[in-house]
């Protein structure tokens, strides 16, 4: 999982430096995702452990949200008394995702309104400011 | 609880879409805008003294309480931050109304206006990081829409710049939320600066706190990352960039000032002088940059970076004077920013370009102008008896009882050059005769004029009331420094030590 978060910011890093705009922009999704999937690896991932609150198993735990209520003990895995897993973090990824969704949609029109301006998809045509 | 604090919250909202629906009549969307932003300055008024008087205000947001329910805060440094969005986002829209074609003023500017306005007044409420990190990128989606308003060629340019460099920046903040959920399990305020303090190995948040640097430096304009901001401020239409100089660093700033007092206070010893250093360098790049444009606006952008120094420079030095001292520049700061921007931009509207050897002999022909755009350059400066020199002869004190001498040198040599570009502005667009070849330049027009105007004016009464700006802001450093206080009044329970893992 490290690695593949590692990779996918060293790509992104290359996309983001081209000068070609729309790998430029491919750069800028590349990195959203990876930033979302190191929020996905911040807590214990468990294969066929929704993070589904039951609620006999809310009464067995401290209140609150079970994985931070665990979080007070040495290395755990991050898993309630009831062993679901941390909602948490899948909250966040699905927040900045979305946030990321609007940021990509901006980001598109400006590139299209680029293109349509410049005629070509090279970030140096856009260095002459103003010659009309 | 008090739930007064989502007023300035729901009101630019509610704003935002009402002007929205209604922007084909451009007279009532102004009266709209005009009485929403004017609820938010006289909530920020009564905001003001009652958070003086009353300590912290705090409120949650649905049924969940603290650690888990997302919070609202204010202390002192939130409501000096709400009074100043409400008083820059007025003077902004009023020179919108002035300035504008009526194309662009359709186009949503001031839905956008209130966007921004929404989110900045998100940023210095919140209590929680990442509804932090939400409130940055509506506040990056609102200012791109504004730098792109017109849609010219080197708007487009700068616009893409802006929302890369931001946009890095702020998923570093995000990686950053993650890193602190991951390690403390908390993203409440009080409850991570609480484990954080526990934490054994201190080297974990020097590298959290490096991330959250990284993130607010770009948005604060700090030397590496501020080159995004020149263009954003000199492209867009004049409105905007009144807006923008008096929010857009500060809104950075206020994050690193919140954060790195409450969370990591220990790092602060750390990191600081690597932050000192940065503010250094922030100072004079921004400095020497100004001195050689010619161009109006994009001078002042470069004396807005190395304003940010200073601001810098007083969290770097990690003491409550110093921190007090930042706060008042930072009030000052945004007050005199968007003055002198509002008077650029009267100079450039009339003149017809920004272009400072293409205009002259300003000082006969608009003499209540000059004065103002005097006022207002010798108060950024810092010169006595202006706000300005209050806020720096603070700040030197604080440095020198740091024995930060190397600082100090480099803030006053910069404050010394500081003069350099507003002696050139005086006398090539003051002073020296009208270019013969140029066409004269128009009149001002009273209702451009009135915002400086009530800029400046107030920038006086910040001097004849500096005592008392003096006590407030010493009273928002300490409210912003005690973290005990803070995690007291949001978690609502005597603050102990619980162990914190990893």
């Amino acid at each position: 999982m490290a690695l593949v978060v590692g990779s996918l910011f060293a790509g992104a890093t290359y996309m983001l430096l081209r000068r070609n705009i729309v790998r430029l922009l491919l750069g800028i999704v590349l990195l959203l995702h990876s930033v979302s999937l190191l929020l996905f690896t911040m807590t214990d991932v468990r294969r066929g452990v929704p993070p589904i609150i039951v609620e006999e198993a809310l009464a067995a735990t401290t209140p609150g949200v079970p994985g931070t209520a665990s979080r007070t003990g040495q290395a755990q895995p991050i898993l309630g008394a009831s062993g679901q897993a941390d909602p948490l973090p899948q909250v966040l990824i699905l927040l900045s995702s979305m946030v990321g969704f609007a940021l990509l949609l901006c980001l598109l029109v400006l590139v299209y309104r680029i293109y349509q301006t410049v005629g070509s998809d090279d970030l140096d045509g856009l260095a002459h400011m103003d010659s009309t | 609880m008090q739930n007064h604090l989502f007023v300035p919250l729901f009101s630019p909202l509610i704003g935002a879409v009402l002007a929205t629906l209604i922007g084909h009549w451009p007279r009532l969307t102004r009266r709209v805008v005009y009485g929403t932003v004017l609820i938010n300055l006289i909530y920020g008024m009564w905001l003001l003294p009652r958070v003086a008087l009353d300590g912290r205000q705090t409120t949650r947001v649905g049924t969940l309480d603290a650690p888990y329910g997302i919070g609202l805060v204010a202390d002192g440094l939130s409501a000096v931050l709400v009074v100043l969005a409400a008083l820059v986002t007025l003077n902004a829209v009023f020179f919108g109304f002035a300035t504008l074609d009526r194309q662009r003023e359709q186009f949503f500017f001031y839905p956008l206006v209130l966007l921004v306005l929404l989110s900045v007044n998100g940023i210095v409420l919140t209590g929680d990081v990442f509804n932090l990190y939400i409130w940055f990128e509506v506040l990056l989606v609102a200012a791109l829409c504004l730098i792109l308003l017109g849609g010219r060629r080197s708007q487009l340019q700068t616009g893409l710049r802006y929302v890369v460099l931001t946009l890095v920046g702020n998923l570093s903040f995000l990686i950053g939320c993650g890193l602190l959920y991951g390690i403390v399990g908390t993203l409440n305020i009080a409850q991570a600066s609480l484990r954080l303090g526990t934490l054994t190995s201190p080297g974990v948040s020097t590298i959290l706190a490096s991330l959250f640097l990284i993130a607010w430096c770009t948005q604060a304009a700090i030397f590496p990352l501020c080159f995004w901001l020149p263009g954003s401020f000199d492209t867009p239409p004049v409105a905007v960039a009144v807006l923008f100089g008096g929010l857009l660093t500060k809104v950075g700033i206020y994050a690193l000032y919140r954060c790195f007092s409450l969370m990591y206070p220990a790092d602060l010893v750390l990191l600081g002088p690597v932050l000192l250093l940065l503010a250094g360098m922030t100072m004079l790049v921004g400095i020497l940059a100004a001195l050689v444009q010619t161009d109006i606006r994009r001078m002042l952008s470069f004396l807005l970076v190395s304003q940010s120094g200073y601001m810098l420079m007083a969290l770097g030095l990690g003491t409550e004077a110093g921190l007090a001292a930042g706060i008042m520049l930072l009030v000052h700061d945004s007050i005199v920013q968007s003055a002198i921007f509002c008077a650029g931009g009267i100079l450039e509207f009339i003149a017809r370009t920004g272009n400072i050897r293409q205009m002259g002999g300003l000082a006969q022909r608009e003499p209540v102008l000059a004065t103002v755009w005097l006022i207002a350059a010798l108060a950024l400066v810092g010169i006595p008896p202006l706000g300005g020199f209050f806020a720096r002869l603070a700040l030197v004190q604080a440095a020198l009882q740091q024995s930060a001498y190397g600082i100090v040198t480099v803030a006053l040599l910069t404050n010394v050059l500081a003069l350099l570009p507003f002696v050139t502005i005086w006398h090539e667009v003051f002073w020296k005769p009208h270019p013969a070849a140029i066409p004269p330049p128009h009149r001002v027009t009273p209702d451009q004029f009135v915002p400086a105007a009530v800029l400046v004016s107030i920038l006086l009464i910040f001097v004849l009331g500096i005592g008392s700006v003096v006590d407030y802001s010493l009273l928002a450093a300490q409210q912003a420094r005690d973290a005990a206080g803070y995690q007291r009044d949001v978690l609502g329970i005597l603050a102990e030590p619980e162990p914190a893992e990893r």
